[in-house]
């Protein structure tokens, strides 16, 4: 009962998986924002006397390239570097948007209840019902990919797990007897939503933000893969390995590279989120 | 002289039990026609079981429920007629459980400035309001920083009050306010309700399934039953010649510790009815012991006798 | 000879004592309370006899016996558990399982320790409903937990607790959640069975009301203590010891003073860890030098007392 409001922080780092992941991700972040000093070149330059050069650890590799270069001879480590600006940008963004509207939405279901709440899980139904990926391809393939079109496709579809967890939760609050002190002592619902229950909602909410941000990375590099996500010649993982794919044979680590940058990243997001649960939300472990 | 708070001919109904997809059941009269005043600086307690309809009682007076017929009048003035915040000056709850009434992720000293804050009372003065606040209900400035969890039930229960009492409300209702602690908190914590309400000369609606706790803290005493009133009267006299069979069981069920006592004889057999199927004529009588068949057609009314209001046809 | 035979038993977390060193003997067909405060040790005493301790807690004991039998052994006290030695909770809403019927949780107690047929296990399952008072028990087998209220709950969970015909029944707050007209009901029901049955009956209990008109011997809990155990007469009418004389004090009676009259209370709060000497030094208004050092829970008259002061 008391894990939500006891945020025990030393024991946090004591967490094994919550300290490993959170030290990766914490990396990947610093990296992405210090990308034009850390990176050994710039992602965009072209040098076709250098193209596919392999990495260090092969033969022909050559430490002025560690990570090796493309087929248009683009340093390796620098678009992996700057690639993470991407994926770090996707996951924030569609995890912050999806999470306003999931948020507010399970907010309001659980508090008002009643005929807000069918309403709200009429919504929730009816967006679960709908093959995300199929539209999510459909709307990138009419409107074209751009960033910003994949941020709010994925923004605006993956909010229902956010209203899910947030409205069971905000149920059980709106329950107890400080919300009807709140209300007692003349405060507005909106306060009470955002100002009583949200805070106890913080637990599950930030595990929720993993699983989320985890998801649009995977999905943003999936369709980049397709070539329906961030357009060329933007550095973006999923695009690497797209643009891998035809030296599949002759040069598997520049698909193994990409790949396995996005497999970590993930694997340290997600251990973050039980980490997380672990810690701050014991009930909501599966 | 008009009474502080006026409860005339109230009904309160909630929706029948929530079946799901098919949600519209017959409505439950939780209040069935209840009348009640309490004076200023007077403290009248609501006793019954539960399922009695005392708390639903105490959350239209605090006007967290609107009543589906009658009038709750504060000061004269229908509560329908003022605003929330208006209200929130007047009259507020302490509530039973302090593990549930507190907010456990804000401290002690936001908990209790909330309502200043709420009335735009700057933070200077806030800070200042509290602490005296929190002196008056025997915590201290230690206690600001604190978090509900890192207090005890007894502590919880007085930043509870402290709460409560911040907007020098005349009159606070006390919804079970002792029974989730320990006897020798408890103690603690009625002396605490006596000593204030002498020195802000407040008045209290206690709700209380303790007929010893009513006893020594109520000028009056309104005994519940299935949404009715069916004894009302000055707490001592109740007590001392309780005339309803309810009360009167109430009474007997009442447990002292006495090791010369055994336990009591008859009980009342049965429990209360079903909300959704309501006995018909006097609600009590398939418990009652006096039972005759008048009772099972006609309900009986408060009759008045000495100060004393009872509703059976005995 | 006593039925159950308890010494120097503890309860403890890795970091944190919470039952230090209680002596317990209860007879056949004697009512014990264990009365106290909430987090005194009272229900984690029962819990650790039935090894029913939850995670993080360990249990040790001097000795344990129970008709002869080791409960330190526990293999041998699971297999008493339910059979021999029954337990009701407060809440039994909690304690049965919502997704079986009424009957099908009786049958089940009976089978697992008696075995015989489903027909056998039925007879007794609507013998002991219609014991208990539960009218139309056909009716009552059939039905799922959430359709009884919350005293029929509780009769349910007794008649289930006595389906192995026990000898031992623990009652941990059996009336708590009930209204105060049901409890006299259940209480009632419980001091017939006993006497009927020649039950042993451990109550627990934070009322002491209750307790005053249960108990043959009451055993007072502070802080993880027993801090006195005596008959009944004398803990209600003569206690021994500074704590068991303050609760009785703090206790608002009927007519028994003007209204408005403060009542006595106990300042303070019960200590939660380990403090050197008596746990109760700090909230006792004849505390002396002496208690500094521990007491042991000495004999006094008719009973026994952990108060240096006490005779």
């Amino acid at each position: 009962m008391t894990a939500i409001a006891e945020r025990r922080w030393p024991d946090a780092f004591r967490h094994a998986s919550l300290a490993a992941g959170g030290g990766v991700v914490l990396l990947v972040a610093l990296m992405a924002l210090l990308a034009p000093l850390v990176a050994p070149h710039d992602p965009f330059l072209q040098n076709l006397d250098h193209r596919l050069i392999p990495p260090v650890w092969e033969a022909e590799g050559r430490w002025a390239h560690p990570l090796g270069t493309d087929a248009l001879g683009r340093d390796y480590l620098s678009r992996l570097i700057h690639g993470a600006r991407i994926s770090l940008l996707i996951a924030l963004a569609v995890g912050l948007l999806s999470g306003l509207i999931g948020t507010g939405l399970g907010l309001a279901a659980g508090y008002y209840g009643g005929w807000v709440d069918t309403a709200v899980l009429f919504v929730l139904t009816n967006r679960l019902a709908m093959p995300g990926v199929l539209i999510t391809l459909a709307v990138v393939a009419i409107v074209g990919g751009s960033l910003t079109v994949v941020i709010l496709v994925l923004g605006f579809l993956n909010w229902d797990r956010f209203a899910v967890v947030v409205r069971s939760a905000a149920q059980r609050e709106a329950n107890r007897d400080y919300v009807l002190a709140a209300s007692a002592h003349g405060s507005s619902a909106l306060r009470i939503m955002l100002a009583e229950i949200l805070p106890n909602l913080v637990g599950p909410l930030l595990v929720v933000l993993t699983v989320e941000m985890a998801h649009a990375i995977l999905i943003e590099a999936a369709l980049s893969f397709l070539g329906l996500g961030v357009p060329p010649p933007n550095p973006s993982w999923g695009l690497m390995v797209n643009e891998a794919k035809d030296h599949i044979f002759f040069h598997p680590w520049m698909i193994f590279i990409p790949g396995i940058a996005i497999f970590t990243l993930v694997l340290a997001i997600n251990l973050v989120g039980d980490g997380l649960r672990d810690v701050l939300a014991p009930e909501w472990r599966p | 002289m008009t009474p502080l708070l006026e409860i005339e001919d109230l009904v309160c109904r909630y929706p029948g039990r929530r079946g799901g997809f098919f949600r519209h059941a017959r409505p439950i009269h939780a209040i069935n026609g209840v009348s009640l005043s309490v004076g200023e600086g007077e403290v009248v307690a609501l006793v019954g079981e539960s399922g009695c309809g005392k708390s639903t009682l105490a959350r239209a007076m605090l006007g967290l429920l609107k009543p589906a017929a009658g009038a709750i009048r504060l000061d004269g003035t229908p509560l329908a007629a003022m605003t929330r915040r208006e209200l929130a000056r007047r009259i507020l709850p302490v509530f039973q459980d302090p593990y549930s009434s507190l907010n456990p992720s804000k401290t002690v000293e936001s908990i209790v400035g909330l309502p200043l804050r709420l009335n735009r009372v700057p933070a200077e003065e806030r800070r200042r309001i509290v602490r005296a606040m929190l002196m008056r209900v025997g915590l201290s400035e230690r206690h600001l920083a604190r978090r509900p969890h890192q207090l005890s039930g007894g502590q919880r229960q007085r930043v509870a009050i402290a709460r409560a009492l911040i907007m020098e409300p005349k009159l606070v209702v006390c919804d079970e306010p002792t029974s989730s602690l320990d006897v020798s908190v408890q103690a603690q914590i009625l002396n605490l309700l006596m000593q204030l309400r002498r020195e802000l000369r407040l008045s209290y609606v206690l709700i209380s399934h303790n007929l010893a706790v009513v006893e020594r803290l109520a000028d009056r005493v309104a005994i519940m039953y299935f949404g009715r009133i069916v004894e009302e009267g000055p707490a001592a006299a109740v007590f001392a010649r309780p005339r309803h069979p309810y009360t009167q069981a109430l009474r007997s069920a009442a447990l002292s510790p006495d090791p010369d006592q055994p336990l009591p004889s008859a009980g009342l057999g049965g429990e209360v009815p079903d909300p959704a199927a309501p006995p018909s004529g006097c609600a009590f009588h398939p418990r009652c012991p006096h039972a005759m068949d008048r009772c099972r057609v006609e309900t009986p009314d408060l009759r008045e006798v000495n100060g004393i209001a009872v509703a059976c046809h005995l | 000879m006593s039925l159950l035979d308890i010494g120097g038993l503890w309860v403890e977390t890795a970091q944190l004592p919470l039952v230090r060193d209680v002596d317990l003997s209860l007879a056949r067909g004697e009512t014990l309370c264990l009365a106290g405060e909430s987090g005194s040790g009272k229900s984690l005493t029962a819990l650790a006899l039935m090894d029913l301790l939850g995670p993080g807690l360990r249990r040790r004991a001097t000795r344990a016996r129970f008709d002869g039998i080791d409960l330190l052994d526990r293999g041998a006290t699971q297999r008493l558990r339910g059979s021999r030695i029954a337990m009701i909770f407060q809440e039994p809403m909690t304690a049965l399982n919502p997704v079986f019927t009424i009957g099908t949780q009786l049958e089940a107690v009976y089978r697992r320790h008696r075995g015989g047929g489903r027909a056998e296990a039925r007879r007794r399952a609507l013998h002991l409903l219609e014991r208990v008072g539960i009218g139309a028990p056909e009716r009552r087998l059939a039905q799922f937990p959430h359709e009884l209220s919350g005293g029929l709950r509780q009769r349910a969970m007794i008649a289930m607790a006595l389906m192995c015909q026990p000898d031992l029944l623990i009652a941990d707050e059996p009336t708590t959640a009930l209204d105060v007209t049901v409890q006299a009901e259940i209480l009632r029901l419980l001091e017939d069975l006993q006497r009927e049955l020649g039950l042993a009956l451990i109550l627990i209990t934070h009322d002491l009301g209750v307790a005053s008109r249960m108990a043959d011997r009451c055993a007072v809990m502070y802080a993880g203590e027993i801090v006195e155990n005596a008959d009944r007469a004398t803990v209600f009418r003569a206690p021994r010891h500074p704590y068991t004389q303050a609760l009785l004090r703090c206790i608002p009676i009927l007519g028994s003073a003007a209204p408005g009259t403060p009542l006595l209370d106990i300042p303070g709060v019960m200590p939660s860890g380990v403090e050197a000497g008596c746990a109760f030094r700090a909230r006792c208004t004849s505390a002396a030098a002496e208690c500094t050092t521990a007491p042991p829970l000495r004999p006094v008259e008719r009973g026994s007392a952990r108060c240096w002061f006490a005779s």
